[in-house]
């Protein structure tokens, strides 16, 4: 007999272990054919990759029983709520609200997680007979920590996906609706994150999703985390706490439930309202996003009227939508998304207009498309105080007029869309360019802001300028100087516009590759080529920068300099015009550094364009030197 | 006992109880009734802990019901609507209920079982209403209540069966004190067991007395007189709760002690004069205020 004054009643563990053991079944079968059985159908020796491949969560297949056999699971024992004669006679048994609750949520859990711990305990036994690819060393092998991980982040996924699904019990008045809602629940941060996003990209001129989407919205749910990257130890103690927390208030939501609603939709009045809006925003601002370059504003009309009838048909559970209370929270749903809108399109918060005091900067970062072709970008990271103030002077230079720059140069032009040609534009001036700023602020906050402006603009501005020739951006030219022509490969390869003299928009072209390997072959060549590129980029000057060059012949000489290091240093890698990689030895040591450049060779690279044209080139290239020369 | 004291509880706007008291004395059956939607349900969920009240108490042994896990293993409940775990078979069930309630008693389960022949082994959910009935019934008084709630207990019974679940209940009232409150709608088998009725209506507790008593306290009346002025002579005093005129004779219904009744009338002379208890129906039939044919019916 177990004692009815504890919060966890092993009698009624027991019979949902007995009623609802298929799912959990359902579940384990599924991952054993994806998993053990998988593997062992290769036989033995097990492969790695494959063990590689279920341990680092890439295979899909258990990825989306993580989601469907929490809310499963969550739903069966759950479902005594969602009918008045259930949810009666379950609480009228000498159970207190707390143990139903609880034992309830522990059964579930222990049901969901039962299948992978059983299936982590047969992967650490068929882990004896795995052994390494064949151009792995030895010593590869999975240690029973790589099992642990692998647990600890299953066991963080279905813990998060399960207890939300508890939440959306608790709220929930049916079954097919706790199905919805929990399904709806796991993704609904991101979702709004997103849509909330999207808002920002349509209205607000300068907003830049960059790294948001990536850092932010796809770690607001380890199951859509573990899609992008592993979980770090920090991210799975932050997941486990917010389960705890929507646990705890799933547990004081189900003290609080009111039985006689079972059988309604939402046993809360707010949950109703608070999803229905939900399901009415999200519609709107979808065809509001797709429509808005068309229809304006207007575009956000469609939406709402077909997530109003949805909406108001689900949560009422009827299709009588044109009551009284549905027309009221109809209205007050479209004054709340008008109100969002128009936080947004005036820019109540002031977003557009926000430039950073400079002596708050600690560096920022600055990349355009006029920085991106040949060895003409501005350093990585600014971090000069005058050249800072420089360029938060510039910033404030951009929004000071952001309906001019937006529309006047621009019309309909955001910055999702940047199909267009630079041809269209008699004054190469006047082509709109991207400006992406992004500030790292002292206290460590990041500012990103992605502007469209005129070429122009940026060329007239003498502090960009003044930024551009300063001596923080002697870093490239100082690069070059410290490649040496007999440890780095050349690979020459042509680049052009078919029937670009014609006007025409076409696709581009390439010309055959000619590769000089590193060594001494050809190393004269070789020499000659390198002090002609020095010798260009030490020259360019900051109009040069707006030639239209986009669309331009060139050559592109992608150069790899390889030299030693030291096994024990860190890796680092630099952005920009020039980025390192490594070759490792085979205890995964780096032995190697490696230096990419590439340069983009235009008619302006004259001394360069000189050393091509006496090199033994074969013949597309040289007819690729002669075009880039005309 | 089980006592509720100012019992309110309202939905969405909708006064389901209305400041409710009602008593039920240990050891004693407790008939509830009422019309439909009286509220006889959503008081019976009270009183098994399932729903909370908004204001007032339900107690039991002076215990709230509410969340008290003592209280409702010494609770017994059949509700109107049955449930039971899908698939699961009588036995399967005991051994469920046998893992909830401290005072389960196998032999009492075992012995009902067979007093009630229902397949120990066949899904409960492939029996017929009636049957799923007798198996909560024997799963209830298997587990010993001390209070036990019904709601619609015999409905869908054949009278065999509901001759047999009435004497398990007096039996159980009789030799281990345990107290009992039954909705139900068939009046006259309420009549013949229960000791006191409570009478809902529309949310309020219209009256609650010893079911004798309540009898003894309403009558109807038949009665001749020699002219209309000795009629209205005998009936001036008395508390007449509704009078009529068929031809010479009177039909009345009149609230009062039968003695004082009958002097008054005697006192009048009559021609004709009978003096007949309500039935529990008659009573509940005339206090929900019937249309006038129903009353009529009820006099003649």
């Amino acid at each position: 007999m177990t004692s009815r004054s504890s919060c966890l009643d092993l009698t009624l563990i027991r019979e949902n272990f007995k009623r609802f053991w298929p799912i959990m079944a359902g579940g384990f079968l599924f991952w054993i054919v994806c998993g053990p059985f998988a593997l062992a159908l290769g036989g033995r020796p097990y492969s790695y990759s494959m063990m590689s491949t279920i341990l680092r969560h890439i295979n899909p297949a258990p990825i989306m029983l993580n989601i469907l056999l929490p809310v499963a699971l969550a739903v069966a024992v759950f479902s005594y709520l969602h009918r008045t004669n259930s949810a009666g006679v379950m609480h009228a048994m000498p159970y207190s609200r707390k143990s139903l609750f609880v034992s309830n949520y522990v059964s579930g859990l222990v049901m969901a997680l039962l299948p992978v711990l059983v299936i982590t305990l047969i992967l650490l036994a068929m882990n004896t007979g795995v052994r390494p690819e064949y151009y792995m060393d030895a010593s590869s092998v999975f240690t029973f920590g790589d099992f642990a991980r692998f647990f600890l982040e299953e066991f963080t996924i279905i813990t998060f996906v399960y207890s939300i699904s508890v939440f959306a019990a608790s709220i929930s008045g049916l079954s097919v609706i706790h199905t919805l809602t929990a399904a709806a629940l796991n993704f609904i941060v991101p979702v709004v994150y997103l849509v909330l996003m999207g808002y920002m990209d349509i209205f607000e001129y300068g907003f830049n999703a960059g790294t948001l989407i990536e850092e932010v919205a796809l770690r607001m749910n380890p199951y859509i985390r573990i899609l992008d990257d592993r979980l770090s130890a920090k991210e799975v103690a932050i997941y486990l706490v917010i389960a705890l927390v929507i646990t705890v208030l799933a547990y004081l939501l189900y003290k609080a439930r009111h039985l006689e609603r079972a059988g309604e939709s939402y046993v809360f009045r707010p949950a109703k309202y608070i999803i229905g809006f939900l399901m009415v925003f999200v519609c709107s601002s979808l065809t509001g996003f797709v429509f808005h370059g068309q229809l304006g504003v207007a575009a956000f009309i469609p939406g709402f009227v077909v997530g109003y009838v949805v909406s108001q048909m689900i949560v009422n559970k009827s299709t009588k939508i044109f009551t009284k209370e549905c027309l009221t929270s109809g209205l007050v749903y479209a004054l709340v998304i008008a109100a969002c809108i128009c936080v947004f399109r005036f820019d109540l918060v002031g977003y557009q207009k926000r430039v950073p005091d400079a002596s708050r900067v600690k560096e920022v970062q600055i990349q355009s498309n006029v920085f991106d072709m040949g060895l003409d970008g501005l350093p990585d990271k600014i971090t000069d105080p005058a050249n800072i103030e420089k360029v938060t002077e510039f910033h404030r230079l951009i929004v000071s007029d952001p309906e001019n720059y937006q529309n006047l140069w621009l019309g309909n032009y955001t910055s999702m869309d940047y199909s267009y040609d630079s041809r269209d534009y008699e004054d190469p001036l006047t082509r709109p360019i991207s400006f992406n700023i992004e500030y790292t602020m002292k206290n460590g906050l990041p500012m990103s802001r992605n502007y469209t402006i005129p070429a122009g603009m940026l060329m007239k501005d003498e502090g960009m300028r003044a930024v551009w020739n300063s001596a923080e951006n002697g870093g490239l030219y100082d690069l070059l100087l410290n490649i040496g022509a007999v440890n780095t490969d050349f690979t020459l390869e042509g680049y052009n516009l078919t029937n670009a003299s014609q006007g025409e928009f076409t696709n581009w072209e390439s010309y055959e590759q000619d590769n000089m390997p590193m060594g001494t072959s050809r190393l004269a060549e070789k020499e000659a080529l390198l002090k002609a590129i020095r010798e260009d980029v030490r020259t360019y000057d900051y109009d040069r920068l707006f030639d239209d060059k986009d669309y331009a012949p060139y050559i592109n000489i992608h150069l790899d300099c390889r030299e030693s290091c030291d096994p024990s240093a860190p890796e680092e890698y630099v952005n920009g015009n020039a980025w390192n990689y490594y070759d490792y030895n085979d205890a995964g040591q780096p032995i190697y550094k490696h230096t990419v450049l590439d340069v983009n060779v235009n008619k302006s690279y004259v001394h360069t364009l000189e050393v091509l044209q006496s090199m033994d080139l074969s013949d597309d290239l040289i007819k690729a030197v002669k075009i880039v020369m005309q | 006992m089980i006592n509720v004291q100012g019992l309110n509880k309202q939905f969405d706007g909708f006064q389901a109880l209305n400041n409710l008291h009602l008593n039920v004395e240990k050891g004693s059956i407790y008939g509830l009734i009422g019309v439909n939607g009286s509220g006889k349900t959503t008081l019976i969920r009270h009183l098994t802990g399932v729903l909370k009240a908004d204001t007032g108490t339900v107690q039991m042994d002076g215990q709230d019901v509410f969340d008290n896990v003592a209280v409702k293993q010494r609770l017994g409940y059949i509700p109107d609507e049955l449930f039971f775990f899908g698939s699961y078979t009588l036995r399967a069930m005991s051994r469920f209920y046998k893992g909830l309630y401290p005072n389960w008693n196998e032999d009492r389960y075992d012995a009902m079982v067979a007093d009630f022949a229902l397949p120990e082994r066949s899904r409960l959910s492939r029996f017929s209403k009636g049957m799923q009935k007798q198996a909560q019934f024997i799963l209830t008084m298997s587990c010993m209540p001390d209070f036990l709630v019904l709601d619609e207990p015999i409905d869908g019974l054949d009278p065999i069966v509901r001759k047999k679940v009435w004497k398990y209940i007096v039996d159980d009232v009789a030799e281990r004190q345990m107290t009992v409150l039954v909705s139900s709608h068939n009046l006259k088998e309420m009549e013949g067991i229960c000791d006191s009725i409570g009478i809902l209506s529309h949310g309020e507790m219209k009256i609650e007395r010893d079911l004798d008593e309540l009898k003894s306290d309403i009558h109807k009346v038949q009665a001749a007189f020699h002219n209309q002025e000795d009629a209205d002579r005998a009936f001036a005093g008395l508390n007449v709760a509704h009078r009529e005129k068929s031809g010479s004779v009177e039909h009345l219904i009149i609230r009062g002690a039968r003695e004082d009744v009958e002097k008054a009338v005697y006192a009048a002379d009559p021609i004709i004069f009978d003096m007949l208890p309500l039935s529990l129906e008659e009573v509940f039939i005339f206090e929900m205020g019937g249309e006038n044919d129903d009353i009529a019916q009820l006099l003649s």
